[in-house]
C-alpha cells in the first residue's frame, strides 16, 4: 500500500479498540502512575469506544479523510477519562489536525501526523514525565529520519511500533516509581497496543470484532429482585407525521399510553413525536404510534437487565432503619439480605459503585434513617457524596473496610435501638471481628520493604498486609501467629470464584490448630479477586 | 500540619505541602499555566508555586486552591477532575494528610 485513505483510519481506529480491550486488564493491573487505582486500561479502552460511537454515527457512506478524522476527534474529546484518556484525545487531536485538508495519506504524511500529534500533546503539560505515553511520542517523533525513505505504509507503521515497543520496554528506567514496582507504564502500554492495532489493519487485516469478551467488565449494576418491576420494558418510539402535530392528538396518544403501562412520557416538536413509556407490551405501543406517522426510531430496552430507567417502585408503609450495602459477591448479597440489608449494590476491588448507583439504592428504599455500608475504603467518598445528596432521609454511614464488618454489623442490629446508639453499636461490632483476606500476588511487589513474589499468597486485614508466602499453609501460619486470637471462637469462611477444596481444608486445618474448640462456617460468597474472605470472631 | 508521634510532634509546613501540591498539579495533563488568584499576584509575579492557596482548618483538614489555566482543546472538567484526584493521591500518600479537600479553579483557557 503506497497511500491510506479514510477508510483505512476508520478501520485502523476500530481494530486499536480491539487490541485495546482485549488487553484491559493487563493494563488495569499495571498502572501504578500518577494514581494506582488500576483504572487507566479502562480509560483508555472508553475515550477509544466513544470514538468508535462517533465513526458510527458517520454512517457506512462517509469515508472521507476529513470526516473520519473529525469524528475520531470530536468522539475520543467526548469521551476522555482520566489522564490517559485525556493524553490519549490529544494526540487523536493531533493527527486530526495534520488530515484536515488531506484526502489520502502517503508514508511521508504519517509520520508527520505522529509530529503534530507530539507537538500537540507536549503543548498541554506543564512539565511533562518521562517514563509514559508522551515518551512514546516523542520518540517515535525524534527517530523519523530513520524511516525517511519508506515507500509503503504497512512499513512505517511496522518501524513505528518497534520504536514504541522499544521505549515501552524502558519506562521503568525513566520513572522510579515503575521501577519500585516492577512494571512498565500502564498508558505507554496502552498507546503500544493501539498502535500494533493500526500495524494490523496496515498489513492487511480486515476483520475487526468489537465484541471481545474480557474477562471481567468492571461494570456496576444494582442488583433488583425481578418481581418487583410492574412493567419490564421501556420502549421508545420517534414517530414523523404528516404535518405538525395537535395537542389534542398528542393527548389522545399519551392517554392510551397510560393504559398500557406507566410512566408515560409524549413531546413533540413540529412534526416529530417522541414517545416513552414503561409497557410489558411493547409491540402494541408501537403499533398504535404507526397510526400516528411514520416510524423514525425504536427503542426498547429490558429493565430486569438495566437499571437506569427504573421507577418509583409500589408504595409500602415507611420503616423505621433501612440498610444499604455494598457486596463484592452473589453469595455474600444473599448473606446480607437473610440479616435484613434492603438493597444490595454490586461492587468490590476494581469496581467501585458510583455516587449514582448508591443513590439509587437509598431512594429505592423505603425508610427514615438509612445506613449505608460501603465495605471498601475508596468507596467512603462515593458514599458520603451519596448521603450528601439524599434530602429526604437521614443516611448513616458506618465506614466499614471489609465486607465481613458489615455482617458483623447486621448481626448487632436490634430494632427498638435509638439511631446513635445503633450507630455506636454497629461500630463496635464492625470493630471487633477480624476480616482477613487471602489472595495471590498479580505481579512481583514491594510492599513496606518486605518483597513479594508474583503468585505468593497473602493475606490482608483489611487493607494491611499481614503476612505473605510461598504456599498458603505458610502464609496462614504466619498470619494466625501475628494475630491475637484469644477469645475467638467462632469462624466464616467466604470462598470466591477461585477457591479450591484441597485450599478450603488447608485453612481450615491452620485455624483448628490456632483457636481452642473452633467453630468453622463456610459459604460460598462468589466474589472475584479474592479466594477467600474469613471472618473471626 | 503537625502529627503527633510516640516520641515527639512531626510538622510539616503548608510551604512544603504547596510544594507538593505544586508538583502534582504540574506533572498532570492539561493545565499550561498556574494563575493567580489575586490581580496583586499577577503584578507583583509571586513564584507559581506560591499561587496554590493551601490552608489548615481547624479540624485538621487541609484544604487546596488551585488556579488554573488549560489548553484549548482537552475536556476541561477531566482535567480537573483528574487534577484533583493527583493532587489528593500525593498528598495523602506522601505528605500524610488524612482529611483533604481540592478545589480547581480554571480561571483561563489558552
Amino acid at each position: 500500500m503506497e497511500k491510506v485513505n479514510g477508510k483505512f483510519m476508520k478501520l485502523a481506529f476500530q481494530k486499536a479498540t480491539e487490541q485495546l480491550a482485549v488487553h484491559v486488564d493487563e493494563l488495569n493491573a499495571l498502572n501504578v502512575f500518577p494514581v494506582p487505582d488500576g483504572d487507566t486500561g479502562s480509560n483508555m479502552l472508553a475515550t477509544m469506544k466513544e470514538g468508535c460511537k462517533y465513526l458510527d454515527q458517520l454512517g457506512n457512506d462517509r469515508h472521507d479523510l476529513s470526516a473520519v478524522m473529525e469524528a475520531i476527534r470530536n468522539g475520543t474529546l467526548m469521551g476522555a477519562r482520566g489522564n490517559s484518556g485525556v493524553i490519549l484525545s490529544q494526540i487523536f487531536r493531533g493527527f486530526a489536525m495534520y488530515c484536515e485538508k488531506k484526502r489520502t495519506l502517503q508514508p511521508r504524511d504519517i509520520l508527520k501526523m505522529f509530529s503534530t500529534a507530539r507537538n500537540v500533546a507536549y503543548k498541554a503539560v506543564m512539565r511533562p514525565v518521562e517514563g509514559t505515553m508522551l515518551t512514546v511520542l516523542r520518540r517515535i517523533d525524534e527517530s523519523l529520519g530513520e524511516i525517511d525513505q519508506a515507500s509503503a505504509v504497512s512499513e512505517v507503521f511496522e518501524w513505528i511500533l518497534k520504536v514504541a515497543d522499544e521505549t515501552v520496554k524502558e519506562t521503568p528506567k525513566l520513572l522510579p516509581v515503575l521501577k519500585e514496582a516492577g512494571v512498565v507504564d500502564a498508558g505507554a502500554k496502552g498507546l503500544y497496543y493501539i498502535l500494533q492495532g493500526f500495524r494490523s489493519i496496515a498489513i492487511g487485516e480486515e476483520e475487526v470484532n468489537l465484541e471481545v469478551v474480557t474477562s471481567s467488565t468492571g461494570e456496576v449494576s444494582v442488583e433488583i429482585p425481578a418481581e418487583e418491576l410492574k412493567y419490564q420494558y421501556c420502549t421508545e418510539v420517534m414517530v414523523k407525521g404528516k404535518d405538525d402535530f395537535h395537542v389534542e392528538k398528542v393527548e389522545e396518544l399519551r392517554f392510551f399510553l397510560e393504559n398500557v403501562g406507566d410512566s408515560a412520557v409524549v413531546v413533540h416538536d413540529g412534526a416529530v413525536l417522541k414517545t416513552h413509556v414503561h409497557t410489558n407490551s411493547p409491540g402494541v405501543v408501537i403499533e398504535e404510534t404507526l397510526k400516528y406517522g411514520e416510524i423514525l426510531k425504536v427503542k426498547i430496552d429490558n429493565m430486569k437487565l438495566q437499571h437506569e430507567h427504573l421507577v418509583e417502585q409500589i408504595v409500602e408503609q415507611p420503616k423505621k432503619y433501612g440498610f444499604v450495602a455494598v457486596s463484592p459477591g452473589h453469595g455474600i448479597s444473599e448473606v446480607l439480605r437473610n440479616l435484613g440489608v434492603d438493597q444490595i449494590v454490586r461492587g468490590g476491588q476494581t469496581m467501585n459503585p458510583s455516587t449514582a448507583d448508591l443513590k439509587f439504592a437509598i431512594d429505592r428504599i423505603n425508610a427514615q434513617i438509612i445506613f449505608l455500608f460501603p465495605n471498601n475504603p475508596n468507596i467512603v467518598l462515593a458514599a458520603k457524596q451519596a448521603a450528601e445528596n439524599t434530602k429526604d432521609k437521614q443516611v448513616i454511614i458506618i465506614p466499614t473496610q471489609t465486607v465481613q464488618e458489615s455482617i458483623s454489623a447486621m448481626m448487632s442490629f436490634d430494632p427498638n435501638e435509638e439511631p446513635e446508639k445503633l450507630q455506636e453499636k454497629f461500630l463496635q461490632a464492625a470493630q471487633y471481628i477480624i476480616p482477613l483476606c487471602v489472595t495471590r500476588a498479580v505481579r512481583d511487589a514491594k510492599h513496606n520493604g518486605t518483597k513479594i513474589k508474583k503468585g505468593e499468597y497473602m493475606i490482608m486485614r483489611g487493607k494491611k498486609l499481614v503476612s505473605h508466602g510461598q504456599s498458603l499453609k505458610q502464609a496462614m501460619n504466619r498470619a494466625l501467629t501475628a494475630l491475637d486470637l484469644r477469645g475467638r471462637e467462632i469462624v466464616t469462611i467466604f470462598t470466591g470464584q477461585d477457591a479450591v477444596d484441597t485450599e478450603i481444608d488447608i485453612i481450615k486445618e491452620a485455624l483448628e490448630r490456632a483457636i481452642d474448640q473452633v467453630q468453622i462456617d463456610i459459604h460460598e460468597g462468589g466474589q472475584p479477586h479474592y479466594p477467600y474472605l474469613i471472618m473471626v470472631e | 500540619m503537625v502529627v503527633k508521634l510516640d516520641y515527639g510532634e512531626l510538622e510539616i509546613s503548608l510551604k512544603a505541602l504547596k510544594k507538593l501540591a505544586y508538583i502534582a498539579t504540574a506533572q498532570s495533563y492539561g493545565p499550561v499555566n498556574i494563575a493567580s488568584e489575586s490581580f496583586f499576584g499577577k503584578l507583583f509575579g509571586e513564584k507559581e508555586e506560591e499561587r496554590i492557596k493551601v490552608e489548615e482548618l481547624d479540624t485538621g483538614k487541609v484544604v487546596v486552591d488551585l488556579f488554573i489555566e488549560i489548553e484549548y482543546g482537552v475536556k476541561v472538567t477531566e482535567v480537573a477532575k483528574n487534577i484533583i484526584e493527583n493532587v489528593v493521591h500525593v498528598l495523602k500518600n506522601i505528605g500524610g494528610c488524612e482529611d483533604v479537600e481540592v478545589n480547581v479553579h480554571v480561571t483561563g483557557i489558552r
